[in-house]
């Protein structure tokens, strides 16, 4: 849109008158057809005669103005009273206390005014605080298609091109696209199984029992972040998600896992083995994930092994509520479609967030591609649809059948 | 005319208001269903807040001696028009952030010669707007009130965190709302130029 090189530029420029001739037809037709305003002569008279035969309400016959209503209900001792009935009753009320002197300083112009020989001021004329504003009516609730086609793809359940080896996957990638471009795009959360001990190991953890092991993963340049996790001589145990995403370029550049022995001080100590290659981001690596063999010291004999998937990490929030029952409520006027309906993918989480943030409908993970198609399908639906990560998401989801 | 006291002014106040309640209160009733329903507002209150605010001002009114029945009417109602329109604005800033004195200096008084109120050129603008959602009309709209009184093409930050607030939705989508509707009427505006000047 614009030329990098030189900032903004003339076609800003352009595209900015353009918009301003564009407000301008638009506030002038929606003047004339009655959402704005007359504030011309010209508006004015297009529109008066027309409205000089509107009926009144009965409160409207007399002109009221502050000060003048005399409630039998209350005692109308000024002002502020009268405002605080006025918004009680809902409704918007500027008056001003500049209204006690309206009978003193205003009434020699008013008079003027009575002969029409007025000029528009050019003069400010004061606003005053707004008033709460009254809730807006629910609007009518049209149905919502959320889908999100697998296109393009090489690998994953819902990939109807998928080859064999890459059709079904151990990480449970649905569905993964071909092109690098796209899987370098993505952030990935890193899925780690127990650490499965191997001779060395279990001799270590039988004979030299150290602290409690913790996997500790670093990608890139990123900071290392460590978990708790489980050394066991058989296969099996928890998985566990670090808590943070990588970016498919940190991945490419180099995947780091160590397991080290939490409270051991001296680091040459702490680690029990480790691994370290640049992952290739591939519709087989995404598919099948790694197993990573964990290295011990110099020798580099085997301490472990552990599974490890890189699994999409983008999701589309749909809905943010305090509760859970509007976004049920959400939940029930959509129809799913393609990767959105596939079990899990439409779910509720609890997050950090408090109040009307606290509970949120998504639907992911994806990869970056696929959620931006379906922010847009929802934005021109008209919903409120976010891309995040999910960071601050808390517990496990809650699926939506 | 302060001499002539309380009830004379009274009077006047009286006159002016039965001359123009009818014209204020008709245009009033015709954004019930749009814009004041998204200002949270009421046609009548809107009324007796604009009068209110009208007869507080008058001290900065200029007389224009010599002035036609009819124009030196129509004035005086453009003036209550836009005192209305300031009213509308003012309900979408929660929290002033400007002084009402700098708002509304932009809004200028209209040369005398003024194009014709009805424009043709507009009808396709009209079926574009049509097709927009609801609530790219109403992000619209208010840009639009806006736009008519301080020339802005986008809405100022206090109103759209204002839209957003009242919507439960995020700022930048209100943002990402406005910018998808303009770009709509845009192509559309395009489009009917270019099957207009095609051969």
């Amino acid at each position: 849109m614009s030329d990098e090189r030189n900032g903004k530029t003339a076609v800003d420029g352009d595209d900015a008158t353009k918009d301003a001739k564009l407000l301008d037809m638009l506030a002038a037709a929606l003047t004339e057809d009655g959402e704005l305003l007359p504030t011309t002569e010209a508006e004015v008279a297009a529109v008066e005669e027309e409205l000089e035969a509107v009926e009144l309400p009965a409160h409207l016959r007399e002109l009221k103005l502050a000060g003048d209503e005399r409630d039998e209900r209350a005692d109308v001792s000024g002002l502020a009273d009268y405002r605080s009935r006025r918004e009680e009753r809902g409704a918007f009320s500027p008056w001003s206390h500049v209204g006690a002197l309206l009978i003193g300083a205003a009434a020699a112009a008013a008079v003027a005014i009575a002969f029409d020989r007025t000029a528009v001021p050019d003069l400010p004329v004061g606003g005053d605080p707004a008033g709460v504003p009254s809730s807006l009516p629910a609007p009518p609730a049209p149905p919502i298609v959320a889908e999100a086609v697998c296109d393009a793809c090489c690998g994953g359940q819902a990939c109807g091109d998928a080859k064999p080896e890459t059709s079904r996957c151990g990480s449970g990638h649905a569905c993964i696209a071909c092109d690098p471009a796209v899987l370098g795009d993505s952030r990935y959360r890193i899925r780690v199984g127990a650490v499965t001990a191997a001779p060395l190991g279990e001799r270590v953890i039988r004979d030299y029992p150290q602290g409690e092991p913790e996997l500790c993963v670093r990608a890139g340049v990123s900071k290392e972040l460590c978990v708790p996790t489980q050394v066991s001589d058989r296969d099996g145990g928890r998985w566990t998600v670090l808590p943070a995403v990588f970016s498919g370029d940190d991945l490419s550049a180099k995947l780091a896992v160590r397991l080290r022995w939490k409270g051991v001080a001296r680091e040459s100590l702490a680690t029990a083995g480790r691994w370290t290659m640049p992952v290739a981001l591939t519709p087989r690596s995404l598919c099948a994930g790694y197993t990573v063999e964990l290295l011990n010291g110099d020798k580099e004999e085997m301490f472990g092994t552990l599974s490890l998937f890189m699994d999409d990490a983008h999701y589309v929030e749909i809905m943010r509520a305090e509760g859970t029952a509007p976004l049920r409520d959400l939940r029930g006027r959509m129809t799913l479609k393609g990767l959105v309906a596939l079990p899990g993918r439409l779910h509720l989480r609890e997050t950090e967030g408090e109040g009307a943030r606290r509970f949120v409908l998504a639907a992911g993970p994806f990869n970056r591609k696929t959620a931006e198609q379906l922010r847009w399908q929802l934005l021109e639906q008209d919903l409120d649809a976010r891309a995040t990560v999910g960071l601050d998401y808390v517990g496990d989801p809650l699926p939506l059948p | 005319m302060v001499a002539r006291g309380e009830a004379g002014a009274r009077a006047a106040q009286q006159a002016i208001y039965q001359r123009h309640v009818r014209y204020l209160h008709g245009a009033l009733q015709k954004q019930r269903d749009k814009l004041l329903q998204l200002a949270g507002l009421s046609a009548e209150d809107l009324v007796q807040d604009t009068f209110q605010r009208a007869f507080e001002r008058a001290a900065s009114f200029k007389s224009e001696a010599g002035l036609e029945p009819e124009r030196a009417r129509r004035r005086t109602r453009a003036w209550l028009g836009r005192i209305a329109h300031n009213l509308v604005a003012d309900s979408f800033r929660r929290f002033r952030e400007v002084s009402a004195s700098d708002y509304l200096d932009g809004f200028t008084a209209a040369p005398e010669e003024e194009p014709p109120a009805s424009r043709p050129d507009l009808e396709p603008l009209r079926r574009a707007f049509a097709t927009l959602s609801d609530r790219e009309q109403d992000v619209l709209r208010v840009t639009s009130l806006y736009h008519k009184a301080e020339g802005n093409n986008r809405l100022p930050n206090a109103v759209s965190a204002e839209l957003a607030r009242r919507w439960g939705i995020d700022n930048q989508n209100v943002r990402a709302i406005r910018s998808r509707a303009v770009k709509k009427l845009r192509r559309a505006m395009e489009d009917v130029e270019q099957r207009e000047t095609s051969p």
